[in-house]
């Protein structure tokens, strides 16, 4: 009993400890690369090629003082970024990095994550209320309302894959990969799913739940030194999150792009991160080049663009499957 | 197991009557997602993930969202806790008629389960459990779409009346015309409208 709970302790330690240290160094991929695309240095002061950034970063973050807003409500207020971090982390334990190394290998595994993604509005919506203060409340309420009109995008392009896959097994829906990636098939939805993913992480161009012009910085104003870090670990977390699954549902998770000779010699894992590496490289080469959506854009994409093409698509998907048979199963 | 299951039975009704106990609205409906949260650990328990996972995306994911939304938007100062002398008896009254049928109901459905007292004093591997492998998912499917498809259609038309419902609230009719205002995004971007 008490050696399967150590070893189950030890899986998840060797899942959420790389997990946090690639979220640091996003941060600074993330710095690097927009300073090569605005033609300016980034940070290269810290270590070698400023590679030690990130740690000084957080060490600034941990020595800070955290204030407290007078009239905030503490309990929730301190609830709201420990809760993000939590939600944020838990959705790795079902992203399959390889053949064996996948944490819990359930059945309804993209349920979970949508489960997850789906309460991760708590922490912004907690945090906006607690803190008491106009921006951080405004800045709530959008990135709620956004995170919900583009959840049900992305399911219904989910389901086009479920439908496809036959399964809601991450795993499954790997090896159902083999022969070809859903990128080419579902090239639509593949396309929507990226720029959903965008919106349901609070990204560039919409950020508007942090537009700084107009709310400082939205749902986290109020928060300092720790609590504002956790927060950021969580955003960054969430985007790691989504390339992985973007990685795992378009470009076949572990699976090398041909499985000849070359390919098949490097390990799959190596694979997957280097898919999940395109995804973070796209979120950050948006954020450089593209202005931000005004709100009613946003609404108007998801709502009239995306939602009903994504369930005309599943409905030609779901045609075309059974008109061929082609149905799995 | 049986503890975690009274444990979270505990919290369900804990976190349930603060719902109604609870000053201030916003508590309140965080009280709610918690008992909606607990009612989901409870659907896990009873290894029933599939509806799990779907109450937290459905009851979670959307519908106390949108209470937090309502409650937060408009803005509702702390409301005082009365106990109206109409209000009380009255209410104690609809309660303990709706526990008693409850209770009636559930012990026609729950009578004495013998399986529940085998596991706890034989060390018996219960076969029936380990050999059960199918996923809830699939028999969902095979009870939905067999024996209940008629239940199936007729919930599928009410959700299809409500969408259309909803549709014609926010479509222009000739009733609504000059009352809504109307956006179109090519106009207001276009030079011309520059004045």
């Amino acid at each position: 009993m008490l050696y399967s709970i150590i070893i189950i302790l030890l899986k998840i330690l060797s899942i959420t400890i790389p997990m946090l240290l690639a979220v640091a160094y996003f941060t600074v991929a993330e710095r690097k690369i927009m300073g090569a695309v605005q033609r300016r240095r980034g940070p290269n002061v810290v270590g070698f090629i400023g590679l030690l950034q990130a740690l000084a970063d957080g060490l600034k973050l941990f020595v800070k003082e955290t204030t407290f807003p007078s009239n905030s409500n503490l309990t929730v207020f301190l609830l709201a970024p420990i809760l993000s971090f939590l939600l944020s982390v838990i959705g790795w334990a079902v992203i399959p990095f390889s053949h064996t190394a996948v944490l819990a290998d359930i059945n309804l595994s993209i349920l979970y994550i949508f489960a997850i993604s789906s309460l991760n509005v708590y922490g912004l919506i907690l945090a906006g209320w607690a803190s008491n203060s106009k921006y951080a409340f405004l800045g709530a309420l959008r990135s709620a309302a956004q995170m919900i009109s583009y959840e049900i995008s992305i399911g219904f392009i989910v389901l086009s894959i479920a439908a496809c896959v036959g399964s809601l097994n991450l795993s499954k829906i790997v090896l159902a990969q083999k022969e070809i990636w859903l990128l080419v098939p579902l090239f639509p939805l593949f396309i929507m799913f990226y720029i959903s993913m965008l919106a349901e992480t609070n990204r560039h161009p919409f950020d508007l739940p942090e537009a700084e012009a107009e709310l400082v910085s939205g749902y986290n104003v109020e928060y300092s030194a720790m609590t504002f870090a956790l927060f950021f670990l969580a955003e960054y977390s969430n985007m790691l999150l989504m390339s992985a699954l973007s990685a795992t549902l378009f470009f076949g998770g572990w699976l090398p792009p041909l499985s000849i000779f070359p390919f098949t010699v490097v390990p799959g894992s190596v694979w997957f991160s280097l898919k999940v590496g395109v995804g973070a490289v796209f979120f950050i080469l948006t954020r450089a080049t593209l202005p931000r959506y005004r709100y009613d854009q946003l609404m108007h994409l998801g709502w009239k663009c995306f939602l009903p093409f994504a369930i005309g698509y599943l409905m030609f998907t779901v045609g075309i499957l059974i008109s061929f048979n082609w149905l799995p199963n | 197991m049986i503890f975690l299951t009274y444990l979270m039975c505990a919290l369900l009704l804990i976190s349930a009557s603060l719902v109604i106990i609870s000053k201030n609205p916003f508590h309140s409906v965080l009280f709610l997602v918690a008992s909606f949260l607990s009612a989901s650990m409870l659907l896990f328990l009873f290894e029933n993930e599939f509806l799990a996972l779907f109450f937290l995306i459905i009851y979670l994911g959307a519908i106390a969202i949108l209470f937090l939304f309502v409650v937060m938007m408009l803005d509702i100062k702390y409301r005082e806790l009365q106990m109206s002398r109409l209000y009380f008896p009255v209410g104690v009254l609809i309660g303990a008629t709706v526990l008693i049928e409850v209770y009636g109901a559930f012990l026609k459905v729950f009578s004495k389960n013998t399986n529940l007292c085998f596991k706890e004093h034989n060390s018996y591997i219960n076969w029936y459990d380990n050999l059960d492998a199918l996923p809830d998912v699939y028999v969902f499917g095979q009870i939905f779409y067999t024996q209940y498809v008629l239940q199936i259609l007729i919930a599928g038309l009410i959700l299809y009346l409500a969408v259309i419902a909803v549709a014609f609230l926010t479509v222009k009719t000739s009733f609504h015309r000059g009352m809504v205002k109307e956006q179109s995004v090519s106009r207001q971007l276009s030079r011309k409208n520059v004045l």
